[in-house]
């Protein structure tokens, strides 16, 4: 026996390993985001050239550029939600309440939008609803050719934007139809309800919190988007606050920071009000229900085949049709040739690809970003998630809740509070972050973590806290418990998180926008830029690449998800 | 080696109290149940020994260090403690053999050594030629062994083990039993087991601490804490004793004598005349007699149980409650009048019946 006869205490060192890890994990989390947020907020409430008491906020509140900007984004992103709530909404009940068949494609489609980025969303309808249309054209419903783009409007980036958030309704209200509690639908029927009777009374009062939770988030992401607004308003000339801080930084450079800084504060309040609004209806609406007995189907009988013709009608109309009109500008050979078989060329993907220099480049910068923004997000989230759900850290749980702030503002503003702190050289080193690709590698640390922290801690809720305590007692120390035990557990949850991450990240526009330079461009830049400079087929091109590159890691992430937890990959049933 | 003990030692969690001033010595080598039902504390008592939680009163003590006060506690890694998780906590994605050996690999030993300590341990367990199979390839039982040979192969001075048989069949309960006793004769380690099952603290344990409501209703031996329970909650959680009110009439030699509904007994125990007291009574210690002196009373049910039958007898007094006896040989008919000897029984101690 070799047990010593009594147990060495050591002396109390100040830092155990566990708490030395919190405060790593909390540098980072602050040094990224906090701190740079927290200086936007300073910075924009001081008093500007004017030295008045909050003079830069007054500056910009008095300007008549402003107001229009701020009018927009209220009337674009309420008539986008407007959109999108009823698309996400009647999509849902239909796939949720009927027995039509291909629910698994059907669901695909409708969510497709939320993969595509978006300005590639933007560009695809531009080439689906402009003169040279490769589908309108042929059936005669283009534009006649010099005729401007009728999404070139308030219009355009409503249907758009209403478009791709209406993904965001769909899945809220799909999460909320799950929990409408199953015997309330069956009491409704033996009372001699008809199914769309028990639709509107008993199932959509019950819905009605997922689908007002799911618009305030669709209005969230409407006031935040760029893409969108930058595609078809800046030639449409509807000017909205993301595209109103992109145009003054453009022409201003760095010196009009202060500005900037109040834009984006008031940015921030809209999108701030929209998060607190859905959280006080998540909170109030919640109805208690036992989720597992899913509700049964409506059968719809002999409509059935008509509802599924118009489901298919519609949703390839808002997502496929747009994408074939971006392939099909991709391989025409010229601006305004028709498209045939005989015409078809790959000439654009070669100039994209192998001749245009900063193309090329952007692709691999994209790549090298999102690579090290997905390793090293997850790389965080796990120690944070593990200290968090398993040692029920308070100070990890703070942590973890401050880590949805720089992803719950808009980009553009955590770009510009990026830039605000990394501007300056960085103390004792005088080097400058900014005009590196290390500035967008910060600012996408700062936003992409808590894409992976919920990954994270839904697979940490599933590991059994005495795996973690069996192998302390083993005498394992915590990093040796996170590699040996913790690490091994959660790593397909970590790793379907930095999925998500590189995808999203891949074809990130909103804030590498306003942080890239020459030499540092990312792919959303690159294409954003090719269509800006007339550019269309090559543009396009570099689109079609990108979404397949999105689209087969998807189909990854997917696949894998089927042996993951709930709550791990966010479109997943 | 070492033995463990709590000074005067209270924990809450939130509102709840979870421990409330237990003072235990458990003796180097012992072999210590914790008994109780759920939520008495047994567990949280077990895991202020692992450092799982630090006490908020008292201290914890490993021989003479103290590794637990309140605000600190000495972090489980650095105890040498082994522990029997009651879901066994087997790391699903390590073999057999590495679940066993993370232990002495986190503690550097050789490899050689390494290897000699697994296979010996799992040997010891009877799962030799099973160290590459994974977790969940082992029946329960098999998971329970693989738990028991990582505890072993730590060497530890003291072994914890948090109700290990409860999510094994009842069969199996019985051979790992006999293992847990043959695994404490050859390591001679400080065990501390909790329990909710009285069987297994009794026939395990060298001593039993009873726990109710945070606090240690009795510390003793097994055959203490069947023979004189030291309140109404042991006499009924150990061995499914009988509380039955009774009225001290005097003393016969060594015995005091009590009057049941009306039945006058010699019973073990303390007592002055006119006392009113509870009696703890046990079916075994009960039997029906066709005449003799005894209490009255009609039958009531039965229950057939193999070597005896369990006859339900209500007496004929007001107000007393059904008595349960064990009888051999041919049961008395449903409905027929009986008498019921009582041939042992034990006054408990300073608690006063509610008459």
């Amino acid at each position: 026996m070799s047990g010593s006869s009594a147990i060495a205490v050591p002396a109390r060192s100040l830092f155990s390993s566990e708490a030395a890890l919190l405060v790593l994990v909390a540098v980072y989390i602050i040094v990224l985001g906090l701190w740079p947020l927290g200086r936007l907020f300073v910075e924009s409430l001081s008093g500007g050239a004017s030295g008045e008491v909050l003079g830069l906020l007054f500056g910009q509140w008095r300007s008549a550029a402003m107001h229009r900007a701020l009018l927009n984004t209220l009337e674009s992103s309420l008539l986008a939600t407007l959109v999108s709530v009823v698309i996400g909404t009647a999509t849902a009940l239909a796939l949720t309440l009927t027995d039509v068949r291909g629910k698994a494609a059907l669901t695909f489609v409708a969510l497709l939008p939320l993969l595509v980025p978006s300005q590639i969303t933007a560009l695809a309808w531009i080439e689906l609803t402009g003169a040279g249309s490769p589908i309108l054209a042929p059936l005669g419903l283009a534009p006649a050719p010099g005729a401007t783009n009728p999404l070139y409007s308030v219009w355009g980036i409503v249907l758009v934007m209403g478009i791709e958030s209406s993904t965001l309704v769909f899945l809220a209200v799909r999460a909320g139809l799950r929990n409408v509690p199953r015997d309330l639908v069956e009491a409704a029927r033996l009372g001699g309800a008809h199914p769309l009777r028990v639709t509107s009374a008993v199932i959509m009062p019950l819905a009605m919190p997922s689908i007002l939770a799911g618009a305030a988030l669709a209005f969230v992401t409407s006031i935040g988007n760029f893409g969108i607004p930058a595609m078809l308003g800046i030639p449409g000339r509807y000017t909205v606050l993301t595209t109103l801080i992109y145009q003054r930084l453009q022409g201003f450079g760095p010196r009009v920071l202060g500005e900037v800084a109040a834009l984006a504060l008031i940015l921030t309040v809209l999108a701030v009000a929209g998060l607190i609004l859905r959280a006080l209806i998540v909170r109030r609406g919640g109805f208690a229900a036992e989720p597992g007995a899913p509700l049964d189907p409506f059968r719809l009988g002999r409509s059935r085949v008509v509802v599924e013709l118009l489901l298919w009608i519609a949703l390839a109309g808002i997502a496929i049709l747009p994408l074939l009109a971006l392939l099909a500008s991709s391989l025409a050979p010229a601006l305004g040739v028709p498209l045939r078989i005989d015409t078809a060329t790959l000439a654009n993907y070669r100039f994209a690809l192998f001749e245009q220099e900063s193309t090329l480049r952007a692709f691999a910068n994209s790549f090298v970003l999102a690579l090290a923004a997905a390793a090293v997000s997850a790389t965080i989230a796990v120690p944070l998630a593990y200290l968090t759900v398993l040692r029920k850290n308070p100070g990890a749980r703070v942590l973890d809740l401050l880590a949805d702030a720089p992803y719950a503002v808009p980009g553009t503003v955590l770009a510009i509070a990026v830039i605000i702190v990394f501007l300056p050289p960085i103390p004792f080193t005088g080097v400058s972050l900014y005009g590196t690709l290390g500035i967008i590698l910060v600012a996408y640390l700062a936003r992409f973590l808590a894409l992976a922290l919920r990954p994270a801690v839904a697979g940490m809720e599933q590991v059994p806290k005495n795996l973690d305590e069996a192998a302390q007692v083993a005498g394992a120390g915590v990093i040796r418990r996170l590699r040996a035990v913790i690490l091994p557990a959660v790593a397909p949850s970590a790793a379907a998180g930095a999925l998500l991450i590189f995808m999203t990240a891949f074809n990130e526009l909103t804030v590498s926008v306003l942080l890239w330079s020459t030499g540092h461009e990312t792919l959303g830049v690159a294409v954003f830029f090719l269509h800006y400079e007339g550019n269309s087929p090559a543009a396009a091109a570099v689109a079609v690449i990108s979404i397949a590159v999105t689209l087969a890691l998807a189909i990854l992430t997917s696949l894998m998800a089927r042996n993951l937890p709930q709550g791990v990959v966010p479109w997943r049933a | 080696m070492a033995g463990v003990s709590f000074e005067a030692v209270s924990k809450s969690f939130g509102e709840t109290r979870a421990v409330e001033g237990v003072s235990l010595e458990i003796a180097d080598g012992e072999f210590f149940a914790l008994l109780g039902p759920s939520g008495c504390g047994k567990t949280t008592l077990l895991r202020l020994v692992a450092g799982f939680e630090t006490p908020d009163e008292g201290n914890v003590k490993l021989g003479d260090a103290v590794v637990g006060r309140p605000g600190w506690a000495l972090p489980p890694e650095k105890r040498k403690i082994g522990m029997v998780f009651q879901s066994y906590a087997l790391w699903p994605n390590m073999t057999v053999a590495e679940n066993v050996g993370f232990a002495l690999r986190v503690r550097r030993l050789a490899e050689a050594e390494r290897v000699r300590i697994v296979n010996e341990s799992l040997v010891k367990v009877g799962l030799e030629g099973m160290a590459d199979r994974r977790p969940h390839e082992l029946s329960g039982g098999q998971r329970q062994r693989v738990a028991l040979a990582r505890c072993l192969a730590m060497r530890p001075g003291v072994v914890l083990l948090d109700e290990p048989l409860a999510n094994l069949d009842v069969h199996l309960r019985e051979a790992m039993q006999e293992e847990f006793a043959r695994f404490h004769k050859e390591i001679r380690a400080t065990v501390v087991y909790v329990t909710h099952d009285q069987a297994e603290a009794l026939a395990l344990a060298d001593r039993v601490a009873v726990m109710d409501a945070g606090k240690v209703e009795q510390m003793a031996s097994p055959r203490m804490l069947y023979a004189e329970p030291a309140s109404e909650m042991v006499a009924r959680f150990v061995g499914r004793g009988l509380v039955v009110p009774a009225l001290v009439i005097g003393r016969n030699a060594e015995r005091v004598v009590v009057d049941i509904f009306g039945t006058r007994l010699p019973v073990r125990g303390a007592g002055a005349s006119g006392e009113r007291r509870a009696l703890c009574l046990r079916a075994e210690n009960l039997a029906i007699t066709p005449d003799g002196n005894g209490i009255r009373g009609r039958v009531t049910g039965l229950a057939f149980h193999g070597a005896a039958t369990l006859v339900t007898v209500q007496p004929d007094a007001a107000d007393a409650p059904e008595l349960k006896v064990e009888h051999a040989g041919p049961p008395p008919e449903q409905g027929s009048a009986v008498t019921v000897e009582v041939r042992d029984g034990w006054i408990i101690p300073q608690r006063e019946t509610q008459a």
